[in-house]
């Protein structure tokens, strides 16, 4: 038994009513394992059909690679990472895969549990996890994030990435500016649809 | 005064606490766009963002051109207290006390280790003094308040 277990709801202190909402669903630690592992294979499918464009930075000492099923997500993310120094040739201490379904074509693996009703104007996020599997989910975003820790890796899923929109210029002297902002577009609407369908 | 974020960083505990930059970005309201002197016209979608109610996200660059730097030792904990002093007001902290006011909302948002960061920030804590900063309205007392506190701290 590898004692999956749900964690608390949080709401994120901009959207009222703050705090956290301890609404548990029921998770069945079959479930959960098949979610995990699918997370990981789906972003292998779409690296497939897209093709893969990756970005290795140091961090704290540490080698982090970014890898993306397509360029989108890696181009709007790169500006912000710019600063770190590349990584050298020895293995990554931690993989972060990136892959969203509008351009890949690839769908995340259903949830492994029923989530609770969304109330209207909040953004709860969902969390289950064991000793060393951590997910969260943003229903009303679109986005799943898978932490394994014994792999040393993660896996995040966003619907479609024309969900954030970014902007990278060059203004002058002052260096590169970077601005995005995520909006709730068509689906992120599909999305709560789904997880109130789902509920 | 050289930064290393803006919010999030990558500590690193032990002798002395190491904060590593991580996103070379920042959040701003558009109340902190005016009080920073930026220029509207050079923040992308900056009206869009506004009608939207939220925040612009920046380079820290933009906002602070040749400050960024990749790491900064932590030399104290110090916890801003928003008001209308006349006068920045600072005064010291226990390791406790000082823990109590950024360890929940630190946890809170961990999806992973809770355990590790709480053992983290008890270290950082004890490590290094904490002090409260009650606040005025002038943004560069507030910041000259910072920089005092820092080199007291640095000539202990």
């Amino acid at each position: 038994m590898s004692g999956w277990r749900v964690g608390p709801t949080v709401l994120p202190r901009d959207r009222p009513p703050s705090g956290i909402n301890n609404q548990s669903a029921a998770l069945d630690d079959s479930a959960a394992e098949a979610f995990v592992a699918a997370m990981f294979d789906h972003h292998l499918e779409a690296e497939r059909r897209t093709g893969v464009v990756g970005r290795r930075s140091m961090i704290a000492g540490r080698r982090l690679e970014l890898r993306s099923a397509g360029p989108s997500m890696l181009e709007a993310l790169a500006g912000p990472l710019e600063h770190l120094p590349t990584a050298d040739g020895e293995p990554n201490q931690l993989t972060v895969s990136l892959f969203d379904t509008t351009s890949s074509g690839v769908e995340p693996p259903p949830w492994p549990l029923a989530l609770p009703e969304i109330v209207p104007g909040t953004r709860p996020l969902f969390r289950f996890q064991d000793d060393a599997r951590y997910v969260t989910i943003d229903p009303v975003r679109g986005w799943t994030q898978v932490i394994d820790c014994d792999r040393s890796a993660a896996v995040f899923h966003l619907v479609t990435w024309g969900v954030v929109s970014s902007m990278l210029r060059r203004s002058g002297s002052r260096g590169p500016a970077l601005s995005w902002s995520a909006r709730v577009g068509p689906a992120n609407r599909r999305s709560r649809s789904a997880a109130r369908s789902r509920a | 005064m050289s930064i290393c974020a803006d919010d999030y960083v990558v500590i690193e505990p032990g002798d002395p606490v190491v904060a590593h930059a991580f996103v070379s970005t920042g959040k701003l309201s558009s109340g902190s766009v005016d009080r920073l002197g930026l220029d509207r016209n050079e923040i992308p979608d900056y009206q869009g963002a506004l009608d939207r109610g939220e925040k612009f996200v920046l380079g820290l660059d933009t906002i602070a051109p040749g400050r960024l730097v990749p790491e900064l030792e932590v030399v104290a904990v110090i916890v801003p207290e928003v008001g209308s002093l006349d006068k920045p007001q600072v005064t010291s902290m226990a390791a406790p006390q000082t823990m109590r006011h950024f360890a929940p909302s630190t946890v809170i948002q961990q999806s992973t280790h809770g355990r590790d960061s709480l053992r983290v920030m008890a270290q950082i804590s004890r490590a290094v003094p904490g002090f409260r900063l009650g606040l005025t309205t002038d943004d560069q007392l507030n910041a000259a308040a910072v920089r005092e506190v820092i080199e007291s701290v640095r000539s202990r």
